[in-house]
């Protein structure tokens, strides 16, 4: 996603202030201050790092089945006994698949969100800026694709492609990008009303650049909300998929995956639920936070807080 | 039928400038909207028939309430809503055709200063930024901005220290300067001004009309000068149309419109205007009612339900604007009947018929 | 003759985010019965800050000083119960914009029975008899059908009518009307006023009406205050002000008004600079920057309020009234 350059800060007369530096700057100064957002972006690049080291990271391969991780009556064994996080169903180390399963879960929240996101902006700006058939013809697309049966097309779409990790991606950005074009959609009707784009469009500029300069700076902060929560869902959805058999390959571990094995021995063993639903939790919340700081940052009107 | 067929055949122009010089002309221009929510071809006329020129280098004021189509011509003549019918020639070019690069090209020779001067800058770019952009529209090299805009700001007169700051951070009238260099970025010729200062305090509101004037003088510019302010337009307009339900009902050169109003609505609208020390304890009210609403379709002449001076011929046939010797226009079937109009006590409102199906 | 309102050295302060800002200094002002009372200023003058402070209307984040008396009761001592039967009924408020002061969702009928059962004890049918009287009183014909009307069923001008019906339904010794014609278009303005004033003839009502028009408070208004940054500077009997101003920015504002009349000049007499927004400044007149008039004394003390003339005051250092014989 592109994103508008930084604005520096805004000087009051008389002050002159460096450009390029004033940028960085101004995103560490307003990072000191604002404590959620700095404990957000920590724990996003502690769970990158964690997706990346993975092999160093782990004890036990992700795939291995231990027959000591089972109990005696055949049911997972807790944390401890040389598994931190516990084993699963399987006899396999929890720790070892919630962190292999980090890099499926991140990859898919990450990259089919943004694309459902790109897509949905697109789709949405185009339709509310240009009006007419152009606006008919988008928008009537994206009533077709939300009333699909999202599972039934999600299926259908990969069975035809097979499942692979690509395809669940493009899978899910496929139908997740609908509700966002709406949105989007109905905001540039308003926006395109307002003074200062009839003034833009006045003005002579091409329509390419009144969408990006006019009006997308606008819908950032409804962008970045709408995506950070999305990363939750698209890790959910790829999640469905899996228990499906329609997802990420069956051994091949993922958060969502895991969520939806541990929700079945919930009763006998419950970290099998909790480790999975904690990290996406964390992420979730770490990705609202710090959409929230980049919203506040990228809004020169936004009071600076002290 | 229209009201303003006899528009063409105005005679002795002397105020609004030889047929030659006219800067922009407009005739018959008709503007039409599609009613909100209905599924069928359902459309209004906002704007009906409407015929007027501008000289180079002077002001026509349009005056009119709220849903008299004084900003859809505004916004018809920027093309910002296209005109369902009629012609608008700017610089002797017919503007209503023109599309794609050639429309971009044309928006030059005419832009606009907007009422809302906390909604009509780009509240995410500097106000520098704002203007740079009309720059960029106008085809004026990266590298030339910053001087360009340090020009500008000079002549709308802003320190140029200003130019980093963001639009919230200005206070109206210097909101309103930043508009007004915008507009000036790209040298026009025509500016349409619609309720330019309206929004503004009254302290502020004389710096900004003086500032309009000066750029008039240095510049030669024309103005369609829209307002519902009759003492606004007294100061700044040379012609002065007024505007009832999409139509003029009168046009001519300001002095003789103000001292000599030929429609009764003309009257209304200058008596309604509370002036200090002017009229304290008389009533103000000339007529009872409001204006219908856009959309209400009526016979006769739009103003009649309304009108002190109606009569069953108001109700049945539509007024033509006729046009006195020195181009003094009027729709009204009682036009020589204005003077003696004095504000009546009863302000008792009728039954509204305009009321929105 | 007794004061309905008596305000007297009223001050605001707003606390946001821990600074305190003053937006309302020293106002004082004497309302009595029958009479009508304009407050002029621009945006943040503190016109309205001092209305709605009058009605008790402020948020918690503001602190009232000074005194407010109603009928020679303290206003500001006031708790829930008292506040509640005390507007409405002896103080009504009418507000600039008639589209949002009305409920969209609530007939307009049960919104004007609504005071008359609570504060004048009327049963439904009386009640509903009385607004319809009020609805004819305001102008709106039809008024027993009208009563079962939406407010989106009423054009603007006619839901402001409405608006100052239920505001003197119940007969008020006082009505506070801050811009109730700025949202109207000039006809309907005209007619707003007209009603205002038949009301204040009919039941002496007394009004006090907030405006940053100074054309539409001088022809309504006995009396006029002048505000400018949170301060009065300059009030007295409408004829004396706009005759004869003393404060230069009463002076400045009365040019700068395009007139009707007469030779304009080729340029307006303007204000230079914008009006200032914030603090009230506690040692200097807050105009001083934009005025022509003013001598080093006027950014070093705040000028204090002085009788400038037979009945009027203003809060300048270099009164116009007083200083023309000096300087010329």
């Amino acid at each position: 996603m592109t994103a508008p350059p930084i604005v520096t800060t805004p000087a009051p007369s008389g002050e002159t202030v460096a450009t390029e530096p004033a940028g960085m700057r101004r995103v560490l100064r307003s990072l000191r201050h604002d404590k959620p957002a700095l404990i957000s972006i920590v724990v996003l690049v502690l769970l990158a790092l964690a997706a990346i080291l993975a092999p160093l990271l782990a004890s036990h391969p992700p795939l291995q089945t231990y027959p000591e991780g089972l109990a005696a009556n055949g049911a997972p064994i807790g944390p401890g006994h040389g598994f931190p996080l516990g084993t699963d169903p399987n006899g396999r180390d929890v720790l070892a698949r919630l962190l292999y399963g980090a890099r499926v879960s991140l990859v898919i929240g990450i990259l089919a969100n943004g694309l459902a996101t790109v897509l949905g902006v697109l789709v949405g700006l185009t339709a509310g800026y240009l009006g007419g058939w152009v606006e008919t013809v988008l928008m009537r697309l994206t009533d077709v694709v939300m009333s699909f049966p999202i599972l039934l097309f999600c299926i259908a779409l990969i069975s035809v492609t097979g499942p692979s990790e690509r395809n669940v991606v493009i899978v899910i950005a496929l139908i997740y990008w609908t509700t966002l074009a709406r949105i989007i959609r109905s905001q540039v009707l308003s926006l395109r009303e307002r003074e200062f784009v009839v003034a833009a469009r006045t003005m002579g500029l091409s329509h390419w650049r009144v969408m990006r300069r006019h009006l997308f700076p606008h819908l950032v902060p409804t962008i970045i909300v709408y995506a950070t929560l999305g990363v939750a869902s698209s890790i959910l959805i790829e999640a469905s998929l899996s228990f499906l058999g329609v997802g990420v390959p069956v051994p091949t571990p993922s958060w969502g995956q895991m969520i939806e094995q541990g929700k079945e021995y919930f009763q006998i063993a419950p970290w099998l639920l909790f480790a999975p639903g904690v990290c996406l939790i964390l992420t979730v919340l770490a990705f609202n936070l710090a959409g929230d700081w980049l919203r506040d940052l990228l809004d020169p009107t936004a009071p600076e807080r002290r | 039928m229209s009201g303003t067929d006899s528009a063409g055949s105005r005679s002795g122009t002397d105020s609004a400038g030889s047929r030659s010089s006219s800067i922009v002309d407009v005739k018959d221009l008709t503007v039409r909207y599609r009613r909100r929510g209905s599924l069928r071809r359902n459309e209004f006329t906002a704007v009906d028939g409407v015929s007027f020129e501008i000289g180079a280098g002077r002001t026509l004021g349009i005056a009119g309430e709220s849903g008299s189509g004084k900003s859809s011509v505004a916004r018809a003549l920027m093309r910002v809503h296209d005109p369902a019918a009629g012609s608008v020639r700017v610089a002797g070019r017919e503007v209503t055709t023109l599309r794609g690069g050639a429309l971009q090209r044309f928006r030059r020779h005419m832009q606009m200063v907007f009422q809302d001067p906390y909604d009509s800058l780009n509240p995410r770019l500097t106000v520098g930024d704002n203007v740079a952009e009309a720059l960029t529209a106008a085809g004026v090299p990266r590298p030339d901005h910053v001087l360009r805009v340090r020009d500008l700001f000079d002549r709308v007169g802003l320190p140029a220290a200003f130019t980093g700051r963001y639009p919230h951070q200005l206070s109206g009238g210097q909101r309103q300067r930043v508009s007004i260099a915008r507009a000036l970025a790209v040298s026009p010729q025509v500016l349409v001004c619609d309720e330019a200062v309206s929004a503004l305090d009254v302290s502020v509101r004389a710096q900004i009309l003086n500032l309009l004037k000066d750029l008039q003088e240095a510049d030669g510019l024309a103005y369609l000068f829209i307002s519902h302010d009759m003492s606004t337009l007294r100061f700044i307009a040379d012609d002065v149309a007024i505007m009832y339900q999409g139509r003029i009902v009168e046009l001519g050169p300001a002095d003789e419109v103000f001292a000599r109003p030929r429609h009764p609505y003309t009257r209304a609208l200058i008596a309604a205007i509370p002036q200090p020390g002017v009229g304290r304890r008389h009533r103000r009210g000339l007529v009872g009612g409001e204006a219908p609403s856009a959309e209400a379709v009526l016979t006769g002449c739009a103003f009649a339900p309304r009108c002190p001076l109606a009569t069953e011929v108001c109700r049945e046939h539509r007024p033509l604007l006729i046009a006195e010797p020195g181009g003094h226009q009027a729709a009204c079937h009682h036009a020589d009947a204005v003077g003696s109009l004095t504000v009546t006590a009863d302000t008792t409102v009728p039954h509204q018929q305009g009321r929105t199906a | 003759m007794t004061a309905i309102l008596e305000v007297d050295d009223l001050t605001v302060d707003f606390t946001r985010a821990g600074t305190r800002t003053a937006a309302v200094r020293g106002v004082s002002l004497r309302v009595e019965a029958g009479e009508r009372v304009g407050i002029v200023g621009e945006s943040g003058s503190g016109k309205s800050v001092t209305a709605q402070a009058v009605m008790r209307l402020l948020p918690t984040t503001a602190t009232v000083g000074g005194s407010v008396r109603f009928a020679g009761q303290d206003v500001l001592a006031y708790d829930a119960a008292k506040l509640a039967a005390w507007r409405g009924a002896d103080i009504a408020m009418v507000f600039q914009d008639p589209m949002s002061s009305l409920n969209p969702l609530l007939r307009v009928g049960t919104q004007l029975t609504e005071g008359l059962r609570r504060h004048r004890g009327l049963s439904k049918s009386d009640a509903r008899a009385e607004a319809a009287r009020l609805l004819k009183l305001v102008g709106i014909a039809d008024a027993d059908r009208r009563l079962d009307d939406y407010p989106h069923a009423f054009s603007g001008g006619m839901r402001q009518r409405v608006c100052i019906a239920i505001a003197a339904a119940c007969t008020p010794k006082l009505i506070i009307a801050d811009e109730p014609t700025t949202a109207l278009d000039v006809t309907v303005q005209a007619q707003v006023l007209d009603l205002l004033d038949e009301l204040t003839e009919r039941y002496a009502t007394a009004t006090v009406l907030v405006s940053h028009d100074l054309g539409v408070i001088s022809s309504f208004c006995d009396r006029i205050l002048v505000m400018y940054a949170g301060r009065v500077v300059e009030a007295g009997p409408t004829d004396d002000i706009v005759a004869d101003p003393a404060h230069p920015y009463t002076r400045a504002l009365l040019d700068s008004i395009p007139r009707l009349e007469g030779e304009l000049p080729r340029r307006l007499p303007a204000i230079p600079g914008s009006p200032p927004f914030g603090d009230v400044p506690a040692d200097s007149c807050a105009f001083a920057d934009r005025c022509a008039y003013a001598q080093p004394v006027c950014r070093t003390v705040a000028p204090p309020t002085v009788p400038v003339g037979p009945r009027t005051q203003a809060a300048c250092h270099f009164p116009l009234t007083l200083a023309e014989e000096v300087t010329r």
